[in-house]
């Protein structure tokens, strides 16, 4: 058992007994202690209702029920495990989870001296600071209510607080890696072995995921869960349409340009991944803004606030840095959705295979110069840079003209993009070429239209 | 001659004076008065007297002069250190109150005013660490633990601060504290004497990017005022004998736990010299371990570690006789580990002092 030796030594009388807590903070449960109750009832009641409503589970903070679990957490032999040793290299959210683990288990003198440690390590974590507070208020005989802590003129003191709490509330009901195990996101219909990397962005749990590509039949994606973080998306939330409304797009991107080493502002952290925003699709919705990133934290704050950004996506530095560290990162696809659906890798329906016979017929017409073929699977609705299919098609003919060899294609990846309408974002590579740039891939942007996948966007990738 | 007198004076760190309560003070020099009659240095009297008055120049040139008499008297150096720490002359005071804490660990006083003075000059985690000591010397210790709750209270609001990033200045500095004037800790060694009610003259709060409020110093009158406001009801337990209260720890626990105590310290400074002289002749080591042996062991145990900690509380002692079974909690630190246990020694009185004849961890 770990205890830090002058701090944590209770004085025999100042000892509070769990039965006493509910009573005495009647008025104002410890905040984040409160979110780690509210995180044992979700999980004793088996109820898999997301953190969505992470907003409205903590508004219901101070009712009796929770007060009630409160008690039954503590006292509970259920939890009776908690690590008092964690690896060295522990994250910041590890050790937060440990903490609350010790104090299920009743050992708080051990986790206040984890605390101290994670202050020690981190000590700009604004989350880790309220809950040394909390701990520290607790054993108070006249406890601080918090929300007074905020100075007069202004009232960030109290946003930042509901803030903190969303946060921990986000961090503690993540799902456990473990059960990811051999799903993938249901958005991926292809993946070729080529691809190193696959990102998702889960903004409903503030959460991303970052994938090693280890699969080997394309059709059948397996993925290695490489590095599963908390994220900030924008303030005003997901779903961006114009520049400047604080929000975070949603859909799928790519990864375009690994910043790290440039000189950035502090804003920016550990460094930056610049994604493609606004892609064919947002362009052809007539979406504006640039410069959505994913990128580190400022030096002030070891996390943002689950929404906090202007758009970016933003992960701790230590997290980013690992990632800016890795090779070939140029080119990953970006998911952000708002929720992701989790599949096993071999699930096949009925629309994909519909794609699937569209998309041969695409290469076989191309691969023959079938222009008349060729020309039905393009859309009237296809759009490139604001022109039509009208402007485009003597390119795109002209391309397919070039014979089989050249029109050979090999393809990348196939994700699929659900919103108003079903989309499938495909990326080709034309390794036979001569005509296009070496390594110059095409992106098509297919939609389903009176039942039929056609495509609507075709450029360079 | 049991005399203790316990007496607080609240102080607050927001008032630029620390004020004893002319009532208060009052019963202090009525006990004072008491005492003196038993009191065997007179001097050290007159020197409380004029710090009672007010005349701290005069005090601390008093209690030089008995400095160069007595050098090595533990009681003049606290009263020069509440003169200094009086005199607003913090970081002297502290200097002076952290040699005391070195010199005398057992002492509780020492460790509550160097506790007292880290949290008027805002250095809260290190006010905590020496509130932590003088509970850890004396369990029962009731002002370290009273200032040990305030200065949890601003550490908290701090940490919440920092949480919250907001600035903290406009509430951090509200928290009083207790500065104990005297050295009341029942030792045989040291005859009681009662101080003055002491309070450092400015409080310097770094937490407050802001100047301290300055003093008017000019009216004397004004920061009383100010701090009849900002002073709760002074807590005071009256002088009291260990004969009129027959349920005091008797002299032979508070011996027993004061060579507890030292067994640990000198375990923690690696004092293997002072360390086995806590063990008797007859000492039973583990696994019938001959002496010899087991003192080359121990030593080389405790020499290989950079740092030790070892720290007791708890006590539940069970005298019978000249022998005495001691359970207590034991926090154990070194360079890589960590732990806490329960543990038992059996000590046998042997030539006035008590020695350690068994060791065992429940």
């Amino acid at each position: 058992m770990n205890i830090h030796p002058t701090q944590y030594t209770q004085a025999p009388g100042t000892e509070v007994p769990p039965q006493r807590l509910s009573r005495k903070f009647a008025w104002a449960i410890p905040s984040l202690l409160t979110v780690s109750a509210i995180a044992a009832v979700w999980f004793f009641s088996g109820n898999d209702k997301p953190a969505l409503q992470a907003a409205e589970q903590v508004s219901g903070l101070f009712s009796p029920k929770t007060t009630q679990n409160w008690n039954l957490q503590f006292g509970s032999e259920a939890f009776a495990t908690a690590s008092t040793v964690l690896p060295q290299h522990a994250s910041a959210e590890e050790m937060v989870e440990n903490v609350y683990d010790l104090l299920r288990v009743g050992d708080r003198s051990t986790a206040r001296a984890q605390t101290e440690r994670l202050l020690a390590k981190y000590p700009n974590f604004q989350l880790a600071h309220l809950l040394q507070a909390d701990l520290m208020n607790e054993e108070l005989a006249t406890p601080i209510d918090p929300q007074s802590i905020e100075g007069k003129e202004t009232s960030s003191g109290l946003k930042r607080y509901d803030e903190l709490i969303l946060e921990s509330s986000r961090r503690l009901n993540r799902p456990p890696a473990s059960t990811l195990q051999g799903l993938v996101p249901s958005n991926i219909v292809s993946l070729s072995p080529q691809n190193p990397y696959f990102i998702a962005v889960d903004a409903s749990k503030s959460r991303l995921y970052w994938f090693e590509n280890k699969s080997t039949d394309p059709l059948k994606p397996q993925l290695k869960l490489l590095l599963e973080t908390y994220v900030s998306v924008g303030q005003k939330g997901i779903g961006k349409s114009r520049e400047g409304d604080g929000r975070t797009p949603l859909g799928v991107y790519f990864v375009n340009k690994n910043l790290k080493g440039q000189p950035l502002p502090d804003l920016y952290g550990a460094g930056a991944l610049t994604l493609n925003y606004p892609n064919a699709l947002d362009l052809m919705r007539g979406q504006t803004g640039s410069g959505i990133w994913l990128h580190g934290t400022p030096s002030e704050q070891y996390a943002r606030a689950p929404l906090a950004t202007d758009g970016c996506v933003v992960l701790s530095n230590p997290e980013m840095d690992r990632l800016l560290r890795l090779k070939n990162v140029e080119k990953t696809p970006v998911l952000i959705s708002e929720k992701l659906e989790w599949v096993t890798s071999n699930q096949a329906s009925k629309d994909r295979e519909a794609f699937k016979k569209a998309l041969d017929q695409w290469v076989r017409d191309r691969q023959a110069s079938n222009l008349d073929g060729l020309k039905n699977i393009y859309s009237q609705q296809f759009q490139r840079d604001g022109k039509g299919l009208a402007m485009w098609w003597p390119e795109i003919a002209s391309a397919a003209q070039s014979g089989a060899i050249q029109n050979t294609v090999e393809m990348q990846s196939i994700i699929e993009w659900k919103d108003t309408q079903d989309y499938m974002v495909v990326n080709v590579s034309n390794p036979n070429n001569t005509r296009v740039k070496r390594n110059q891939n095409l992106r098509l942007y297919w939609t389903k239209s009176d039942g039929n996948w056609q495509i609507v966007y075709e450029g360079p990738a | 001659m049991l005399f203790v007198l316990i007496q607080f004076v609240k102080i607050s760190l927001k008032s630029s004076h620390w004020l004893v309560k002319p009532a208060m003070a009052l019963g202090v020099s009525s006990l004072l008065t008491c005492l003196s009659a038993f009191s065997a240095n007179n001097n050290l009297d007159s020197i409380k007297q004029s710090i009672q008055s007010g005349q701290l120049d005069q005090a601390l040139r008093s209690v030089q002069q008995e400095r160069q008499t007595s050098p090595k008297d533990v009681q003049v150096q606290f009263l020069e250190a509440v003169i200094l720490a009086q005199q607003g002359q913090h970081d002297r005071a502290i200097e002076a109150f952290k040699k005391m804490t070195e010199s005398y660990p057992d002492l509780p006083e020492p460790y509550n005013n160097l506790g007292v003075l880290y949290a008027s000059k805002g250095r809260l985690e290190e006010a905590r660490a020496a509130f932590d000591k003088a509970i850890l010397t004396h369990a029962s210790y009731a002002a370290a633990h009273k200032n040990l709750s305030d200065v949890q209270a601003q550490l908290t609001r701090q940490s919440y601060a920092r949480a919250l990033q907001v600035d903290p200045k406009v509430k951090v500095a509200t928290a009083q504290l207790t500065l104990l004037g005297a050295l009341t800790t029942e030792r045989s060694d040291i005859s009681k004497i009662a101080g003055p009610a002491v309070r450092p003259a400015t409080p310097n709060n770094p937490a407050t990017s802001e100047p301290a409020e300055t003093p008017s110093k000019a009216s004397p009158s004004a920061p009383k005022e100010n701090s009849a406001q900002n002073m709760k009801e002074p807590v005071k337990e009256p002088a009291i004998t260990a004969a009129a209260k027959p349920k005091e720890p008797s002299p032979e626990i508070e011996q027993i736990k004061s060579a507890v105590q030292s067994w640990a310290q000198s375990w923690s400074r690696k004092d293997m010299k002072k360390y086995f002289a806590a063990y008797a002749a007859n000492f039973a080591p583990p696994d019938n371990m001959p002496r010899t042996k087991w003192e080359s062991e121990r030593e080389l145990r405790i020499a290989s570690k950079k740092k030790i900690q070892v720290a007791v509380s708890n006590f539940k002692i069970d005298i019978q006789g000249n022998k005495a079974k001691v359970n207590f909690s034991q926090v154990y630190e070194s360079d890589n580990f960590k732990g806490n246990s329960r543990k038992s020694l059996e000590l046998t009185k042997q030539g006035g002092h008590w020695l350690i004849t068994r060791e065992t961890v429940n």
